[in-house]
């Protein structure tokens, strides 16, 4: 048995480079050992899987949100904006928000624009409760507030339309770590918008961020529910060493 | 593209320059996407991943020395980060080992008739390194030099494991089902 043969042989026909006279020789070599025959069917099914492998297209919107997120990259923090960096962080998360986002002001300046012609069909009257009736109910917050090492941090928890959303306030200036964990099948983090010029130093992962302070304090985050109801959000604070954990409220 | 080519497209980057950033994102985002996507099986976590490579990598770009090939680089941070994620999933399904099995469901079993998914299927079921080693040769089609480069080993030792890696998924495609006929 030549093994090094074989393997050439072998890596020809995978090449493409395979003509009668290699298919032969190995069809021989094969044939003249079970052990070798067995790895040659192997290599066969293997082939017969790999053939017309190549290079996935991509999904719609990724390339445009790579170009986003590099973007942003290289500007460094001090032109980021706070909303700007909202719409282009939660973009990065999930290029779908870009969509929703596009759907969102078209709805809005419907609206706008329904409101003026309508205004103006019906000048003189008065329009206000007509107005306040078609709004949705307000989303009612539920507040947590976790104390540690001398930093406070209060979180906020509010939902609306698929969307869990948490605000994280910190009337101290005191260095410390938020870690928030979710059920990742659950929820999704899709943006986080911070109040300040420049972005939080934050970390994520399936089913976890982690926030430094003060930086991120007044940030929100923002997450997709993937299945009805979201998930529990778990909270801790890291500070002067020590740590404080807690299951977030969540509004009725 | 050449590697002259790259590492002027690379300067040009670290100058700033927002239309050589395009041409980068432009070149290496497919290569990016289709390993992820190969190493993990799942689409949405390939465009995640997609997302988080290259951010980290334009994020270090400042360091990042041209005269090294910018595939090298980019592969590194895209494996690491593939590995990372692959990692945190193991330890979520060893909390959860109720979680269905995708495999078990009647539109999945309808799906990996095709050869495509037995492929990739298969491919989930072999170790990470033969599957970088595949990936490498058989998506991002690369040379057995550029895979011994990239994963820092020598030429023949990409070979071997080139050639094992076939062979082992193979195995599992027979016994999927799937073989040359």
């Amino acid at each position: 048995m030549n093994q090094d043969e074989f393997e050439r042989l072998a890596d020809a026909a995978f090449d493409g480079r395979d003509d009668v006279r290699v298919r032969e020789r190995l069809e021989t070599l094969a044939a003249a050992d079970s052990e070798q025959r067995e790895r040659w069917k192997d290599l066969e099914a293997a082939r017969a899987g790999l053939a017309g492998t190549g290079l996935e297209p991509l999904p719609a919107g990724l390339h445009e949100a790579l170009i986003g997120a590099v973007s942003m990259a290289a500007r460094g923090p001090r032109e980021r904006g706070s909303w700007h960096s909202f719409i282009t962080a939660a973009i990065q998360v999930r290029p779908a928000f870009a969509l929703g986002g596009a759907v969102a002001a078209g709805l809005a300046m419907g609206v706008i624009g329904l409101g003026l012609l309508m205004g103006g069909l019906r000048a003189g009257r008065d329009l206000a409760p007509a107005t306040t009736a078609s709004l949705p109910p307000i989303a009612t917050a539920a507040a947590t507030t976790l104390d540690q090492g001398g930093a406070r941090v209060a979180f906020s928890v509010r939902r609306a339309a698929g969307e869990t959303f948490v605000r994280l306030d910190a009337p101290e200036s005191t260095p410390a770590t938020v870690t928030l964990t979710w059920e990742p099948a659950a929820l999704r983090l899709r943006g986080v918008r911070w109040e300040g010029p420049d972005a939080p130093p934050f970390e994520t992962a399936p089913g976890r961020v982690a926030l430094e302070f003060p930086a991120a304090a007044g940030s929100e985050l923002s997450f997709e529910e993937i299945v009805s109801g979201g998930s529990a959000i778990r909270a801790s604070l890291s500070a002067a060493g020590g740590n404080k954990e807690s299951p977030l409220r969540m509004p009725r | 593209m050449g590697e002259a080519d790259e590492s002027a497209l690379v300067l040009r980057c670290q100058a700033g320059e927002a239309r050589a950033r395009e041409e980068l994102v432009t070149g290496y985002e497919r290569i990016v996407y289709t390993l992820a996507y190969r190493m993990t099986g799942d689409r949405d976590e390939a465009r995640d991943i997609t997302q988080a490579v290259f951010l980290k990598a334009f994020r270090g770009l400042g360091t990042f020395d041209p005269r090294r090939r910018f595939f090298s680089w980019i592969y590194r941070i895209a494996v690491n980060e593939v590995i990372d994620r692959l990692r945190s999933r193991r330890q979520e399904e060893a909390l959860d080992e109720s979680r269905e099995d995708p495999a078990d469901r009647p539109d999945v079993r309808a799906e990996r008739r095709e050869i495509a998914h037995a492929v990739q299927a298969a491919l989930l079921e072999l170790s990470e390194d033969d599957r970088q080693v595949l990936v490498l040769r058989h998506w991002l089609d690369r040379s057995l030099a550029e895979i011994g480069e990239t994963l820092g080993i020598p030429d023949r030792t990409a070979k071997s494991r080139l050639f094992e890696a076939r062979q082992r998924l193979g195995r599992i495609l027979r016994r999927r089902g799937v073989d040359d006929s």
